[in-house]
């Protein structure tokens, strides 16, 4: 049976939704997904543009996804809600985005000049390329 | 001018669909019907939750219906619902909708990695109802 992601807010935020969603029609889809989460790993999700932020809690058979920023995550990413969407569409190699394909390089470009910052990102790259897996809708 | 919402309203965005050629593109493998739930707000002159269907195939609306009962619409593949004033500030671009559903103000149900991965047609499918000529039923003289 795929993993049902749990939401322990009584009224989770619209961004909450949307990611808990995408990950939880990304394992069903994709069983074999379920492999990223073998190992624990916390993160936080935030879109300044729209005022939303979420954490995300992998654990071995179970994604948990909260409102806000709750303790503090080994990896923080904070962009705006049109970077957040297309990154679920950006081709990855490895879970990272490809800098073989213009989509890839683009979000390079933005890690570059700021307009996508990912705290933690060269401790925990493995974690990162296991969110990116599960977030991603290619 | 069609008012908004109305059966009216709703089949001149199913012409404004079909004689997209840019949503015929964004859309070309899309499958899935989709309803919109435009939630009751009294004071604004809707009293009742209205839903309407749109019959979306492979780039073309193949029909829309409106006033369906909540009964029929839950069976759509995707549904979007938000209160009435809400709706208004999607068609007015005063809201953008993935914002919107960010932020919890329109909520979708259905398969989202499906609706990610048609973002364009999506945001195409909320130019062409801002394009359509609209009377507000909270603005009727």
């Amino acid at each position: 049976m795929a993993v049902k992601v749990e939401y322990p807010d009584p009224e989770p935020n619209g961004l909450a939704s949307m990611l808990g969603g995408l990950i939880e029609g990304n394992l069903e889809a994709h069983p074999n997904r379920e492999a990223l989460l073998a190992k624990p790993a916390t993160y936080s999700i935030t879109a300044p543009d729209v005022d939303v932020s979420v954490s995300i809690r992998l654990a071995p058979g179970a994604v948990t996804v909260r409102n806000g920023v709750v303790g503090t995550p080994q990896i923080s990413i904070r962009t705006n809600s049109d970077n957040l969407m297309g990154m679920s569409s950006v081709p990855l190699k490895f879970g990272l985005p490809d800098s073989m394909t213009k989509e890839g390089r683009e979000v390079n470009k933005k890690l570059f000049k700021g307009e996508l910052k990912v705290k933690g990102m060269w401790t925990h790259l493995g974690a990162l390329a296991r969110l990116n897996k599960l977030l991603s809708v290619r | 001018m069609p008012e908004f919402p109305s059966g009216d309203w709703l089949n001149v965005y199913v012409e404004r669909i079909n004689s997209s050629s840019e949503y015929r593109e964004a859309a070309a493998t899309w499958e899935g019907d989709i309803c919109y739930v435009f939630e009751a707000e009294p004071d604004k002159g809707v009293p009742e939750d209205l839903w309407a269907w749109l019959d979306l195939w492979h780039g073309e609306c193949r029909g829309g219906k409106y006033g369906l009962t909540p009964e029929e619409g839950e069976k759509a593949k995707f549904i979007i619902r938000a209160p009435y004033s809400r709706w208004k500030e999607v068609i007015n671009k005063e809201l953008d909708p993935v914002k919107g559903m960010m932020q919890g103000k329109l909520k979708l149900k259905g398969d989202l990695p499906t609706i990610v991965r048609y973002v364009k047609a999506a945001n195409e499918l909320v130019n062409l109802a801002a394009s359509v000529p609209t009377e507000f039923v909270d603005e009727k003289a």
